[in-house]
């Protein structure tokens, strides 16, 4: 049971998401873009972040950057990348996270990738700093 | 490389030819100007020894008349001796001018100087021979005054005339010769200047035709360089934008596997055919694409009534806009009217733009499609009370992948494929927009030319299941 959050502008994509989550026992609470996502992160600090990189007003690199920066007492939470975006590999070391699952993922694949994150616990470390 | 035309073909020859004839004639004419230059040199050399040849002869003549005197006053004899030899060398340069190729005229002048030498000499070595038997040499020198002096005038006139008339005739020989020179000169200038004239227009044409070449070349490059860079740009988008509701479809797929609720599970279920409905929608934007930039996009007209359209797209819109607090208004004069026009591409334009203005107006908005006939063409309006677009932007909407959200939601392809419609139907789409003041979309599309009665027959077959 931890507290999960899950910003993804692709609705399909962030219902299919928490609606796993949920099932697996996790608190989830969803955002559709980065200002949501620092907006809901703010109000409670999530215990892990499932982000999407490409979304409108704040895409998921540029949140984690302002969470590291400017929000105090965010920068240690583990963060997961979930995209379709090619150089998703880049996008995540460039964030200074472990974690990152490409699009299309298997069920199993992200739950054990979040129950990684939970437990390792690896804050980000953006580069852009 | 370009090929060459058959005109191209033909000049290059023609350059070629009169090139090498200007060549030609060129090297010709320095020849003749070296060798006519030449024998004029030579021709002056003549003249100009003819010349001294008179002047030896007239200086001799002095000689023999001084010395022939002096010896007659003072019988000395090396004055004898003087007046023999300049005789001998009188006669010899008579002889050489003799020989020499001289004009009639010439010739009798130099004939008329030997008599007159000749008579000369005969009274001039009588007197001599007088001498030793002479008591008074001043008689002897006096009738040599007397009989000698007219005859040695007339040779010196004789000699005069000669120089004269060969001066004369040198003047003419160098004023010939200049003019010939000057034309030759004149011919050689000329014969200069078109083969510069030639060689500057055969290297302008050649550099211009390269130039010309080099920047087709150039062009065509870049032109592939960008229809790559578009296809790629295409290529990222649709891996992106399937993937993510592949994603959702795999989440939920798991799930459907995983519950138990018979419920959840047909919502699950119904969830993944919208969003493989989504992905079709998607894939066929690419392919609307792929065939507008190919030219090869065509609609297939019908009759299609306006009213059926009206519906369709109130039935589309109203419970969006209503989710949304944005009123959907449709305003018609002429709902009869019957179009001339591919419906399914139609209702995808109105669609496109009723869609746009519901996304960029905020709650407590409207959106107003309306439709006024316009001659033989009917013309659409969908306007909102959203943000409008920048002024800037405005020209761009319709270019690929334009998006007011760059990078972010949407393809930016609808607005790219709704003007390949309007444009396939022989209409016109345009936009009017200020940023804070809402945006105007404007489209017309032909009416359909049918008499009367056949409009309620064509409305019936365009829309059979209102029947």
């Amino acid at each position: 049971m931890a507290d999960v959050l899950i910003i993804d502008d692709d609705l399909d994509s962030a219902d299919a998401l928490s609606e796993a989550m949920r099932a697996e026992g996790h608190d989830v609470r969803v955002g559709y873009n980065g200002q949501d996502g620092l907006r809901l992160a703010r109000e409670r600090v999530p215990d892990v972040a499932l982000l999407d990189v490409e979304m409108p007003l704040l895409d998921g690199p540029g949140m984690v950057y302002q969470m590291f920066l400017h929000d105090m007492g965010l920068e240690d939470v583990p963060i997961v990348f979930l995209s379709g975006v090619a150089d998703l590999p880049a996008v995540a070391a460039s964030a200074g996270t472990p974690y990152f699952l490409g699009k299309p993922y298997r069920y199993e694949q992200v739950v054990t990738l979040v129950g990684r994150a939970l437990a390792e616990g690896v804050a980000p470390r953006p580069r852009r700093a | 490389m370009t090929t060459r035309s058959a005109f191209e073909r033909t000049a290059i020859a023609g350059f070629a030819i009169l090139t090498l004839l200007l060549v030609f004639g060129t090297t010709f004419s320095i020849r003749r100007f070296a060798t006519e230059a030449d024998a004029q040199v030579r021709a002056t050399r003549a003249e100009e020894a003819e010349i001294t040849r008179v002047e030896r002869l007239r200086w001799n003549a002095e000689l023999i008349f001084s010395s022939g005197r002096g010896y007659l006053l003072s019988g000395e004899p090396a004055l004898l001796a003087q007046v023999k030899e300049s005789r001998q060398r009188f006669d010899q340069t008579m002889a050489e001018l003799r020989r020499q190729h001289l004009s009639p005229a010439r010739r009798a002048l130099v004939d008329e100087a030997g008599r007159a030498a000749s008579s000369y000499i005969q009274v001039q070595q009588e007197l001599i021979d007088a001498r030793p038997h002479s008591d008074d040499p001043r008689v002897l020198a006096r009738r040599f005054e007397i009989e000698q002096l007219p005859l040695s005038r007339d040779l010196a006139r004789t000699l005069s005339r000669l120089v004269d008339d060969m001066m004369v005739g040198l003047n003419e020989h160098y004023e010939a010769t200049s003019v010939e020179r000057a034309a030759l000169a004149a011919r050689l200038y000329g014969l200069l200047a078109a083969l510069l004239l030639a060689a500057v227009g055969t290297g302008g044409y050649f550099a211009r035709r390269l130039g010309g070449s080099l920047e087709k070349e150039r062009v065509a490059l870049e032109t592939a360089h960008k229809a790559v860079a578009a296809r790629d740009e295409l290529m990222g988008i649709v891996a992106h934008d399937l993937r993510n509701p592949l994603g959702a479809i795999t989440m939920k797929a798991a799930l459907m596997r995983k519950g138990t609720d018979a419920d959840r599970t047909r919502q699950q279920a119904e969830s993944i055919e919208n969003i493989a409905m989504r992905m079709e929608y998607l894939i066929q934007t690419m392919l609307d694409v792929t065939t507008l930039e190919a030219r090869r996009f065509t609609v297939n007209v019908g009759p299609c009534a306006l009213a059926d359209l009206l519906r369709e797209t109130a039935e589309m819109f109203g419970t969006v806009a209503a989710s949304k607090q944005v009123r959907f208004e449709q305003s018609a004069k002429e709902p009869g009217l019957v179009l001339l026009v591919d419906r399914e591409r139609v209702l995808q334009v109105l669609s496109n733009l009723i869609g746009n203005a519901l996304k960029f107006t905020p709650p407590g908005g409207h959106v107003t499609l309306s439709v006024e006939r316009q001659g033989a063409m009917v013309q659409f309006g969908v306007f909102d009370t959203g943000s409008g677009i920048a002024s800037e932007n405005v020209a761009r909407v319709f270019e690929r992948f334009w998006t007011e959200t760059p990078g972010k939601k949407g393809t930016g392809l609808g607005l790219f494929i709704a003007k390949g419609i309007i444009d396939a139907h022989g209409g016109r789409i345009w936009v009017e927009s200020k940023l804070g003041h809402g945006t105007r979309f404007f489209f017309t599309l032909p009416i359909a030319e049918v008499a009367a009665e056949d409009v309620a027959s064509a409305q019936a077959g365009a829309t059979p299941h209102l029947v």
